[in-house]
């Protein structure tokens, strides 16, 4: 018995080391990964997490070894009774004392161990909640109001001082670095959640309420989001991107932005102008600076600027984009997306004009 | 009522068994040494099944308030463990409310004249068959759409303003599919804008539905059912059939007022 268990044991353990080694490396660097922070309250939540991982890790085992080494002496222990009496089935009525203490001893141990360190949990637990959500210095701060609806999110930034520099887009968010941004949440259909996994946790968007986050980059990069509350059919591609940049480079994405759109230069761009009025593009979409001004589906005054079409789903390249408009349904079923029967000419003008929306 | 069922059925399933069993295993035997025939074998299989449908029966009864069909036929029926796959079945016809084609093959809809100029009098041509009108998806998406697209900026909830209301008794143009998707493509005088190449085909259909449905011309199984919000008027599911009657301008020699 004893021969056959020793070479299993060194074997799991070894596995399960390898195991935990690789997906906690294969989490670890990501554009959507809670272990890789980017933020001040990513980093709390980060070591909030190891923290419940190795305390967590270190029960598990500790029960293990325990667990075999009472399996093991039990064993040891029958079989030595069996030789010195020769009984095999004989219960042990009357424990000794010093068993019976030993027990109590350990019981009552581990029952304390396991109160002190739930209490360090949800000590540890509470602080975190505490510091994320303690508002930041709110003077002169960025606020985005973003609304999630099916399946796609309508970003908004506000100006209080100047309603002029109020401008909409869509699935991509630009922040500054190192600087604190307020987002003012809402939703007008079903519930969803906002999580950028790599600077802050999750945040329910309910129906009927507005609901408040802020949270801060250190590092330039793309961080991937996404809708953490099932919402329906398209759940799983209602994504987004935060793009953290250098103060000075996202002030000039600011201006550009705060921009009507371009005339189109080209011929072809002009044609794709009128394709676009006269199609039922115009009749969900805004275009600043053109007569296209609904607000059912996303912003499209600079398009063209954006790296994703559909909330995430397809990177924006021309053969995509051709695909979206033909025939979103079969990319995005259920989407709000309508099939669009354009001759090729009009559709190879319009994608020159929507492409030239930069 | 229903806890005297429960018991009865309770306290006769035991004597079941018990006569059951008692040919299978004579007494005066020891049970160890016997062998186990092929009587023995189908008796305990049987008093299996049985025992397994007394516990579905009294699990049924015991969730009775939520399909209340299905449990009183599971209740009073010999054998509710044969029957209960068919009723599940009979579930399934529901699904047809809720079909939705995101990709409709060909022409979206039939074919609509798109204009009434024709020589002689009019052919009496029948209703159009408007297949958004027979999915609840559909339906809903035309309720979207009504508001989306700002129907009710004119329309103002199917109540009037500077259209007319919708959900009354008076068509002006017909309350045919094709009439109002007539209205919708080609716009109408004194106001009503064409939409023509706007909207697509496939959404006008369900528009045309949801048209239709504020005046309670489509049955009860399909129309919209109450918002989530406050709403000027009951859901459309609610309203009463008015009408049809057709006061147009275009027919008002042959039709009353």
């Amino acid at each position: 018995m004893r021969r056959a268990r020793a070479p299993l044991c060194p074997t799991l353990a070894r596995l399960g080391a390898a195991l935990a080694c690789v997906s906690a490396a294969a989490c670890r660097r990501g554009m959507q990964s809670a272990l890789d922070p980017a933020g001040p309250q990513a980093r709390r939540i980060e070591n909030l997490w190891w923290l419940f991982f190795y305390v967590c890790a270190a029960v598990f085992v500790l029960v293990m070894v325990w667990t075999l080494a009472a399996v093991y002496r039990a064993r040891v222990r029958r079989r030595e009774t069996a030789t010195a009496l020769d009984v095999t089935d004989e219960p042990e009525l009357a424990p000794a004392p010093q068993t019976e203490r030993a027990l109590r001893n350990v019981v009552v141990g581990a029952t304390a161990l396991t109160v002190v360190i739930l209490f360090v949990f949800l000590v540890a637990s509470f602080v975190t909640g505490r510091a994320l959500w303690e508002p930041a210095d709110r003077t002169n701060q960025l606020t985005v109001e973003v609304t999630g609806q099916q399946w796609w999110w309508k970003v908004r930034y506000l100006d209080a001082a100047n309603a002029q520099n109020v401008f909409t887009t869509a699935n991509e968010i630009h922040i500054p670095t190192n600087t604190p941004v307020t987002f003012k949440l809402q939703a007008p259909d079903v519930i969803h959640s906002f999580w950028v996994p790599n600077l802050m946790g999750k945040k329910d968007l309910i129906p009927g309420q507005i609901a408040y986050l802020w949270l801060q980059a250190d590092r330039p990069g793309t961080y991937r989001g996404q809708c953490a509350e099932y919402c329906g059919m398209q759940h799983a591609h209602m994504a987004f991107y935060v793009v953290a940049e250098p103060p000075e480079q996202f002030a000039a994405w600011l201006t550009r932005q705060r921009m009507a759109a371009a005339q189109p230069a080209s011929a072809s761009a002009q044609r794709g102008q009128q394709v676009f009025m006269n199609a039922p593009c115009v009749m969900c979409h805004t275009i600043r600076g053109t007569q296209a001004g609904s607000g059912i589906g996303p912003d499209l005054t600079h398009v063209g600027s954006r790296t994703t079409i559909a909330a995430g789903t397809l990177p924006n390249e021309r053969g995509h984009l051709a695909n979206w408009v033909a025939d979103a349904q079969s990319v995005k079923p259920g989407s709000r997306m309508p099939p669009n029967s354009l001759s090729p000419e009009d559709l190879q003008a319009l994608l020159d004009y929507l492409q030239s929306l930069q | 009522m229903r806890d005297e069922k429960a018991v009865g059925s309770r306290s006769q399933e035991p004597e079941a068994r018990s006569q059951n069993e008692t040919p299978a295993l004579p007494t005066g035997r020891p049970v160890i040494g016997r062998p186990v025939g092929e009587a023995g074998v189908s008796a305990a299989a049987s008093s299996t099944v049985r025992r397994l449908a007394s516990g579905f029966r009294r699990l049924a009864s015991s969730f009775c308030p939520l399909p209340s069909a299905y449990c009183l036929l599971a209740r009073f029926s010999p054998r509710p463990s044969a029957l209960s796959p068919l009723l599940l079945l009979l579930l399934l016809g529901g699904c047809a409310r809720e079909r939705r084609e995101f990709r409709p093959q060909g022409a979206q809809g039939p074919p609509v004249a798109q204009s009434e100029l024709t020589p002689g009098a009019p052919a009496p041509t029948p209703p159009t068959r408007n297949q958004a009108e027979e999915s609840a998806y559909d339906l809903n998406e035309g309720k979207r759409l009504f508001q989306q697209y700002n129907c009710s900026g004119c329309h103002a909830q199917g109540g009037g303003g500077m259209g007319p209301p919708l959900m009354d008794d008076k068509w002006l143009y017909g309350s045919d599919p094709a009439n109002v998707f007539q209205t919708v493509v080609e716009g109408r005088p004194n106001g009503m804008p064409s939409f023509r190449q706007k909207i697509p085909n496939g959404q006008v259909w369900q528009l045309v539905g949801y048209v239709r449905s504020l005046s309670g011309q489509l049955p009860k199984d399909v129309s919209p059912t109450r918002d989530d919000h406050m709403s000027a008027h009951p859901s459309e599911q609610r309203s009463q059939q008015r009408g049809p009657v057709n006061s147009g301008p275009s027919k008002s020699e042959e039709m009353p007022r």
